[in-house]
Parts: C-alpha cells; sequence; structure tokens
C-alpha cells in the first residue's frame, strides 16, 4: 500500500497557475509585486498593503504585506485589536503536508524587501471576538514596529471565497 | 507568467477525464469507522457515504485560515455545480475532539454548508480514524499550547476525495481552486463504481 503521486505536468501547471489565482484573488493586488496600488497605511520607510481579514466563530485572522523601503532591517513585534480579546502574531508552518499553527514574537521585515501574511503562512490571529467578524465589515488593527514605531490600519473583512 | 487554458475549465461542454488535483495511485480504501456526527448520533462512514464521492477532511474549528479555507473552497466549487451537489458526502472529522463537541461543529460547519458533516469522538477513536483515512500520509495529531489554556493543533493541510470505488483517488492542497475540485469530483461520478 505505497501511494504514489502523480505529479504530472497537469498538476504541477495546476498548483503554478492557483498560485496567481490565489494572489489575485485575495485583493487587487495581494501578491508579490506591489507596484502601483497605494499603501493602506505607511509608518516610518513601511508601506502596508492590501490588508484584510477572514474569520470564523470568535476567531479571525488578518492578512497584508508590510513592505521595506529602508535600508534598515525592522520587524513586526506586535499588534492589537479593540475588536478582539486579544491578538498574535501567528505562523502556519507547513511539514510534510502537515498543518501546525503557532505564536512567533517577531516577523522580520529586510531592508528593501517585503513579508507577504497569508492563510498557509504567517497571520495576526484575533482571538475572543465577542461577535463574528461579517463580510464588509471594517475595523481598526494596530501594528507595531521594532524601529519605526506603531502604525493604525482599517481592514475589511473578506468572503473566504474571495 | 504562464497561461494556461484548460480544455475543460469553467462550464465547458467537454468531460474531464484527468484529475487536475494531486492523483494518488493504488489508493487506500475509504476508512471503516463510526463516530459522532454533528446532531449526535452515530456516523458510520462506509455505510453513509457508499455510493457518493467522498471529500474528508481532519482539522479543527479554532483553526483560523487552513481549516475554513478548505471548507469554503469545497462549499464554493459545490455551490457553483448543483449537478455535483447531490453525489458528494463532506465529511469533516476534528482532531480537536476536547473542543469541538457535536454543537460546536454544528455551528461552525453551518458557515459553509449546512450539508457537510461534522465527526467528532475520543481522541482514541479519532486518531484510529485519521490512521485508516490517511493511508502512508498519516502524521501524529499533535497540541501546542499557545498562551493559558488556549492550544493549536496539528492536522494534515489537505482533503481526501474517494471515488465511487470507495478508495482515495486524490489530494487537494490548500490553495486548490474551486473549479479542480469540481473537475475532480466530476471525474470520479464518471468512472463510476467498479460493480
Amino acid at each position: 500500500m505505497k501511494p504514489k503521486f502523480l505529479f504530472a505536468l497537469l498538476a504541477g501547471l495546476a498548483s503554478i497557475a492557483l498560485l496567481f489565482t490565489a494572489c489575485g484573488d485575495d485583493d487587487d493586488d495581494g501578491g508579490d509585486d506591489n507596484g502601483g496600488s497605494e499603501p493602506a497605511a505607511q509608518v516610518g520607510d513601511l508601506d502596508i498593503m492590501a490588508p484584510y481579514s477572514r474569520g470564523t466563530l470568535e476567531r479571525g485572522a488578518v492578512f497584508f504585506t508590510v513592505v521595506n523601503n529602508g535600508t534598515e532591517d525592522d520587524a513586526l513585534i506586535a499588534a492589537a485589536a479593540d475588536i478582539a480579546g486579544s491578538a498574535e502574531i501567528h505562523e502556519t508552518v507547513m511539514n510534510d503536508s502537515q498543518a501546525m499553527m503557532q505564536p512567533v514574537e517577531k516577523i522580520d521585515v529586510p531592508a528593501g524587501g517585503e513579508v507577504t501574511l497569508e492563510p498557509g503562512g504567517l497571520h495576526v490571529m484575533l482571538l475572543d471576538l465577542p461577535e463574528p467578524l461579517e463580510v464588509g465589515q471594517t475595523f481598526p488593527v494596530e501594528l507595531t514596529f521594532e524601529k519605526a514605531g506603531t502604525v493604525e490600519l482599517t481592514v475589511e473583512v473578506q468572503s473566504y471565497s474571495d | 507568467m504562464l497561461v494556461i487554458v484548460w480544455p475543460f475549465a469553467s462550464g465547458g461542454a467537454q468531460t474531464p477525464t484527468e484529475f487536475r488535483g494531486d492523483e494518488i495511485i493504488d489508493g487506500w480504501g475509504k476508512p471503516d469507522f463510526t463516530l459522532t456526527d454533528e446532531n449526535g448520533a452515530p456516523y458510520d462512514l462506509q455505510a453513509e457515504t457508499e455510493g457518493f464521492v467522498t471529500a474528508l477532511y481532519f482539522g479543527y474549528t479554532y483553526c483560523p485560515d487552513i481549516c475554513p479555507t478548505h471548507m469554503a473552497d469545497v462549499a464554493f466549487a459545490l455551490e457553483d455545480n448543483p449537478g455535483l451537489r447531490d453525489n458528494v458526502k463532506v465529511v469533516f472529522v476534528t482532531v480537536d475532539p476536547e473542543r469541538d463537541d457535536s454543537a460546536r461543529l454544528k455551528l461552525w460547519l453551518d458557515l459553509f454548508d449546512e450539508d457537510f458533516t461534522g465527526l467528532t469522538g475520543t481522541t482514541a477513536e479519532i486518531d484510529s480514524a485519521s490512521k485508516d483515512a490517511l493511508g502512508d500520509l498519516w502524521r501524529p495529531i499533535e497540541t501546542f499550547v499557545t498562551h493559558g489554556d488556549d492550544y493549536t493543533v496539528s492536522h494534515p493541510a489537505f482533503v481526501v476525495g474517494y471515488g465511487l470505488d470507495n478508495r482515495a483517488r486524490v489530494i487537494w492542497q490548500l490553495g486548490t481552486p474551486t473549479d479542480v475540485y469540481a473537475n475532480d469530483i466530476q471525474v470520479m461520478l464518471d468512472e463510476g463504481s467498479p460493480s
């Protein structure tokens, strides 16, 4: 009983195609190429791009891209959202097709680089929401960076189909 | 960027014949287990899903990104293809029975599709069920305490598709587009059962 996966050309191409689809679906510009779209928020040399949230029942997650236009490395070290009981920075670690989510102390944003928080990877986790998030609802989230400091941005709740 | 035009994408007249998820060659048999469903009733997987294509997933309702994404993708695939809907059973088995009782599973799954089945049981029952269901892809379920009494649980980040032949045929990884789910379900329905 040794299953062999047929990672056929078809499947391989499908994966590539879906990567693009996933980026395009999240927002106008949720992918690696943030050229041309306006930052949702700015602090110091950092641009916060294309933030959105999703949630079920009392849990939610916030996703966005941070672009570091500066010459100094920075890092996201804390997040807060009044809408939730608490907010934490989490990473879903994929290992051997198994997913495990765990808190991380910080997310590095290298000088001249960018980092994207997205499903299956990094996210700001919202815990103990008194009311479930509703699609279309907006709420403020505060992000604190090691060097650039704190910035507030407005996040819209998206459907899981977006 | 590669532009790929699928001959059978989105409503084409052609019948799909190839899996677009990760096809499993010589897949294992559909597991034989009975757990408790979202209404608190016993659910015998083999009996309840006989004659249906079955999408089986192991996750937990406190999962913020992967589990709801998978369930939403399957739900939208069926919503977009009502012809498939009556021939598919979607079964979500919790890996977190401590928090996911029947009522909780029902509340959560109804966010996606009221016809989805949610199963819970004892830790030992779920451990055994997941081993039978995942073949060589099974890995131990681990918990990770985040703070206080809150914790996260590891789980497979894919849905297993069982065909009408009651064998594991395809793996749908995170991010599988809804039309790929629909395509692969159609492939399995067209194959029919071996009898």
